[in-house]
């Protein structure tokens, strides 16, 4: 039970991470970037969330997206036109599968009829004449459609695995698991005979499911039959690629080979599966299964292949022979010599192998051994396919050894020599198409065909189908034009955000550690114990290494908040009637997970704020001979230890008249004062502002700017602003890369380390070179180019005894909350460092005017001064 | 809490009735903390004294990078400051999930006792009774028990 949770935990996960990417997709193509590979991730994703939904019963998910998805097809394949009201349509849709979804994750049904108007539009858009019995068809399928499946994936280990943490096993295509369902029944039947009839009935499934599901499927079905295309032998480069044991020691996977070679040009792989031992004889480890790749391509160079075979160099023995090196008699011997061997098709985009797939009807004696073990490799490829791999024979198969059917065993013994019978000739081959939807599933096995775990030579062995003499040539479908070369898959893992902490956690005390073990290095020790010293050395290179691997674990991109900024922005622009482009830069520019949490609300409140003021309305800006449209430019980039987020707007500017004027009305500033433009500029965000003579319901309420500020405070970043009338204004967010780490000075107080965070220090002036001024209170203000900032002794304020002589002493000016500053006075500045923030309150209290502890370099705790809280502080008139 | 129980009625099931307790002086007092409380001994090497805060708290030691505080137990029972050297000793207990230092003059001694033995304070003095949990005698002397509870909780803050 609690492991189905966490499946669903994953799931919900991902279907998170899938609506974000969603909605990323939609937005680009709103944009009109209408690429096949931006309708194809849609559709990927729908599917994705679908296959889950199925999986975990959500049936209401599985309707809706079911339908959704149908739509997205048609769109796909041009039937229907991507019009705005589509793609509105799809992107209120994003929003209601993301109501479904967390209805699901909250154990909510939402009303049966919920979304059944979008439902209705897209069977509408889908099929304008028969929407009704295109809904019909979609009840039945939900029924079969998943319930196998997951029969399927329980039974099988790796899958399990996978499950926990691949999205895309969650995918089926419906018509697979019919397909399955039928084969699997079959299998029971210990006759070969009627298991090949059964297997041929399989087909008709196969067919007429097709048929019934979505024409799309039947239709490509139909294409794919007709569309062998023999490929001349004689054009291609011949590879023959047989893998050592140590290639699936080093957790390689043949898989990906193919792949990289199939995007230098167009590759035809067969697997020689001959040499695959009875099963008695069979050793797990040992690599029986060798390819031969027909690589065919104006850009294929012998250099360029042995480039993909690079990384597996003296792992596996390679023979390369460029065109014409061998006669198309002898290819075709070659491969006619692989008797009993696969044949796959991989294309950058469909990594899924195929299979050619034939009249089923010899099938019987495909579950050969020499095809099982093929199989059983597919399993390896397939768990992750598991689902979805869009090959009912192989997944077949591939169920069929785990489902410890007897006739599967006798079968194996019985087929063992097959490949070496004469019938195999008459074997048939089995194609399977390559849908163009598979792309998902091809996605899910890369990463998983390599997981280390498993270097079974089984596993590399592809899905394999017995051959018949002839060259079954395959040819990429053209359902899938692979445009762009499929980027490598990024390979990750989900780790607990608890764990990652724990490792920076001791990173941080590693680093001080071994700043401690240098600062110990005195020139005795050092000329005594030289290979200490050095080992030290190389011990603070590696902590330092360790520490930037760390925290690049944590670290995100800001794109995660960014996306969600051009809907708002959409939102803005329509709720307020203006015409608003939202440009975005560094999307890429990563930055610490906790950050980018609290970079959420800010961000949100600074694009609100500049398309409510800062962007004017058409007719003003026709007036002021502007372009109709305006821009706001949100940009993220490193700067130093810092990340720098703009939002930038070519609005009217921030009316410094009203804003003073304002401010002066609320006893913000003094009716008297003259604050300079910046200073005016800067006034937006103090508490309760807003310039907003009208409060409207996107802005105006005041609440706001303050927030930001705060928010921006609380992470140790700063906020800035700097307006052009006229031009428009510039909001900076200045960030810390992390929070693990905090930049501070160094201070010492009556022989006491304190810290204080650099990021609020103004500037540091000697005490004997400092204005002070007396209250009547006997409190001190400090004169800083006419300003007047209240001063907090340290010594006077923590009742500590300093024998530093006053002049000696330092100030340290802080500005505090906004534009309000403190002076702190110190005895000693001791330096600038990096500190990893301790909490006081893990094993005491809170204490007044202190924000935490840290750990210096000798081990000693010193203090972080709460800078904030010294201002507010209760004592505030001790004289010095 | 790990704090030592006094039974009522000292008739506790099994080998549950005897304790270990770790003694430790101030002057010429004997006080004990149970065993199973106590993390570590460590002795004195100054402290980074914290501001603003309760007088009988020393300030704050790195513990292996956690931040602990340390408690001079002198101080706490009102005898004023403990005039800390490299001999004085830090124990450093665990209350409930929190993790303290308690600062002595020397720990003397590992007791077993029997809960039976463990006398009730004397109504009297309210600081008393409230900062131990009992006393037991041991050759002869009398031994405190504290209640760490009521050492580092807040209630008895005092100004």
């Amino acid at each position: 039970m609690s492991e189905l949770d966490e499946f669903k935990a994953t799931y919900f996960d991902e279907c998170s991470e899938l609506l974000i990417e969603l909605e990323e997709q939609f937005i680009a193509i709103e944009e009109g970037d209408q690429d096949t590979e931006r309708l194809n991730a849609v559709f990927r994703a729908i599917h994705s969330i679908k296959g889950g939904a199925g999986a975990f019963g959500f049936q209401g998910l599985v309707g809706f997206a079911h339908s959704f998805e149908t739509l997205l097809d048609y769109v796909r394949d041009g039937r229907v036109e991507l019009t705005e009201d589509v793609i509105t349509l799809c992107i209120r849709s994003v929003d209601l599968v993301a109501d479904f979804v967390t209805a699901a994750q909250e154990n909510r049904e939402l009303g049966a009829d919920y979304g059944a108007d979008e439902k209705r539009q897209f069977d509408l858009l889908c099929n304008p004449d028969a929407a009704e019995g295109e809904e019909e068809a979609d009840g039945e399928d939900f029924d079969i459609d998943f319930t196998p499946v997951a029969v399927n994936v329980g039974n099988d280990e790796g899958a399990d695995a996978a499950e926990a943490s691949e999205s895309d096993q969650f995918e089926e295509s419906p018509l697979e698991d019919d397909l399955n369902a039928a084969l699997m029944d079959n299998i029971e039947d210990s006759d070969e005979e009627a298991l090949a009839e059964e297997i041929a009935n399989a087909d008709v499934v196969f067919d007429v499911d097709g048929a019934i599901e979505q024409d799309m499927y039947a239709q490509e079905v139909d294409t794919e039959d007709s569309d062998v295309i023999e490929m001349p032998l004689s054009d291609c480069w011949v590879v023959v690629f047989r893998p050592l044991p140590a290639l699936y020691e080093r957790a390689n996977d043949p898989l990906l080979l193919f792949r990289e070679m199939s995007i230098i040009g167009e590759t035809v792989v067969r697997a020689d599966i001959r040499d695959i031992p009875p099963l008695q004889d069979f050793e797990p480890f040992q690599p029986y299964c060798s390819w031969t790749l027909f690589v065919q391509g104006d850009d294929v160079t012998e250099e360029r292949i042995r480039e993909v075979f690079e990384f597996v160099e003296g792992d596996c023995e390679i023979e390369i022979t460029p065109p014409g090196g061998i006669s198309e008699q002898q290819a075709a011997q070659l491969v006619g010599d692989i008797s009993a061997s696969a044949k796959v098709v991989v294309t950058p985009d469909e990594m899924t192998p195929v299979t050619e797939e034939p009249d089923v009807q010899a099938d019987g004696e495909e579950v050969s051994f020499a095809a099982l073990a093929g199989e059983l490799g597919v399993t390896g490829l397939g768990e992750d396919n598991a689902a979805d791999s869009a090959e009912p024979v192989v997944e077949t198969v591939a169920d069929e050894p785990i489902a410890k059917e007897p006739s599967a065993d006798q079968s194996v013994s019985d087929s063992a020599q097959a490949p070496s019978e004469p019938e195999e000739d008459k074997m048939p081959e089995l194609e399977v198409q390559s849908l163009s939807d598979m792309v998902e599933v091809e996605k899910a096995s890369a990463p998983a065909a390599s997981a280390p775990t498993a270097p079974m030579p089984v596993e590399s062995d592809t899905p394999s189908e017995p051959v018949a003499g002839s060259i079954p040539a395959a040819v990429t479908p053209k359902a899938a034009p692979s445009k762009s070369p499929e980027r490598a898959p990024v390979q990750s893992i989900r780790v607990d955000l608890d764990k990652v902490d724990r490792v920076v956690n001791m990173v941080g005390e590693l680093v001080i550690t071994q700043s401690m073990l240098t600062q110990q290095m005195d020139e005795t020790l050092r000329e005594k114990y030289q290979e200490l010293v050095r080992g030290i050395e190389v011990l603070a290179q590696t902590t330092r290494g360790l520490q930037d691997s760390v925290m690049a674990i944590r670290a995100q991109p800001v794109k995660s908040v960014f996306s969600r900024m051009p809907r708002l922005v959409r939102e803005l622009a329509s709720k307020t009637g203006k015409k608003i482009k939202l440009e975005m830069v560094g999307e890429q520019t990563e930055i610490d997970k906790t950050v980018i949490e609290q970079l959420s609300d800010p961000l949100t409140h600074m694009i609100r704020n500049s398309a409510d003021h800062g962007v004017e309305s058409i007719e003003k800006r026709q007036a002021a001979g502007k372009p109709e449209q305006g821009t706001i430019r949100l940009s993220a980039e490193q700067a130093g230890g810092n990340i720098l987020i703009i939002v930038e707007d070519d609005g009217a500017g921030i009316n410094r008249e009203r804003v003073l004027a304002i401010a002066k009305e609320r006893g913000v500033v003094a009716p008297d004062q003259t604050p300079s433009d910046e200073q005016i500029d800067n006034l937006i965000f103090a508490p309760g502002f807003s310039t907003a003579t009208e409060v409207s319901d996107i802005s105006g309420r005041g609440v706001g700017m303050d927030v930001v500020l705060s928010n921006i405070k609380k992470i140790g970043g700063s906020v800035h602003v700097r307006s052009q009338p006229g031009r428009g204004t510039r909001m900076t967010l200045r960030l810390p890369l992390t929070l693990a780490v905090l930049d501070v000075m160094l201070v010492s107080v009556a022989g006491c380390p304190y810290v204080v965070p650099l990021s609020s220090i103004v500037e540091t002036i000697q005490a004997g070179k400092a204005e002070f001024g007396r209250t009547p209170s006997g409190a001190r203000l400090l004169s800083v180019r006419g300003e007047y900032v209240q001063v907090a002794d340290l010594a006077t304020r923590f009742a500590m005894h300093t024998t530093a002589e006053e002049d000696d002493r330092f100030v340290v000016l802080c500005e505090a909350d906004g534009s309000s500053k403190i002076a702190l006075v110190v005895d000693e500045i001791i330096g600038q460092q990096q500190v990893v923030i301790k909490s006081l309150e893990e094993n005491y209290e809170r204490i007044d005017g202190i924000a935490g502890g840290t750990i210096l370099g000798d081990g000693q705790v010193a203090l972080i001064v709460d800078v904030q809280g010294l201002k507010s502080g209760p004592n505030h008139r001790n004289a010095a | 809490m790990e704090a030592i129980e006094v039974s009522e009625n000292g008739h506790e099931p099994g080998g549950a009735n005897s304790i270990q307790l770790i003694a430790f002086s101030i002057g010429e007092q004997v006080y004990g903390v149970e065993i199973t409380t106590v993390r570590e001994i460590r002795a004195w090497n100054g402290a980074t004294p914290l501001p603003n805060t309760r007088e009988y708290v020393r300030g704050v030691i790195n513990l292996r990078g956690t931040i602990v505080p340390i408690f001079d137990l002198r101080a706490r029972f009102g005898d004023g400051k403990t005039e800390a050297t490299k001999n004085h000793v830090v124990v450093v207990l665990s209350v409930g999930d929190k993790w303290i230092g308690i600062l002595v003059d020397a720990v003397s001694d590992i007791l077993t006792i029997q809960r039976d033995d463990i006398h009730n304070v004397p109504e009297g003095d309210n600081m008393d009774a409230e900062l131990l949990n009992g006393i037991i005698t041991h050759d002869n002397r009398m031994v405190g028990l504290i209640d760490l509870d009521t050492v580092v909780g807040k209630e008895n803050v005092e100004s």
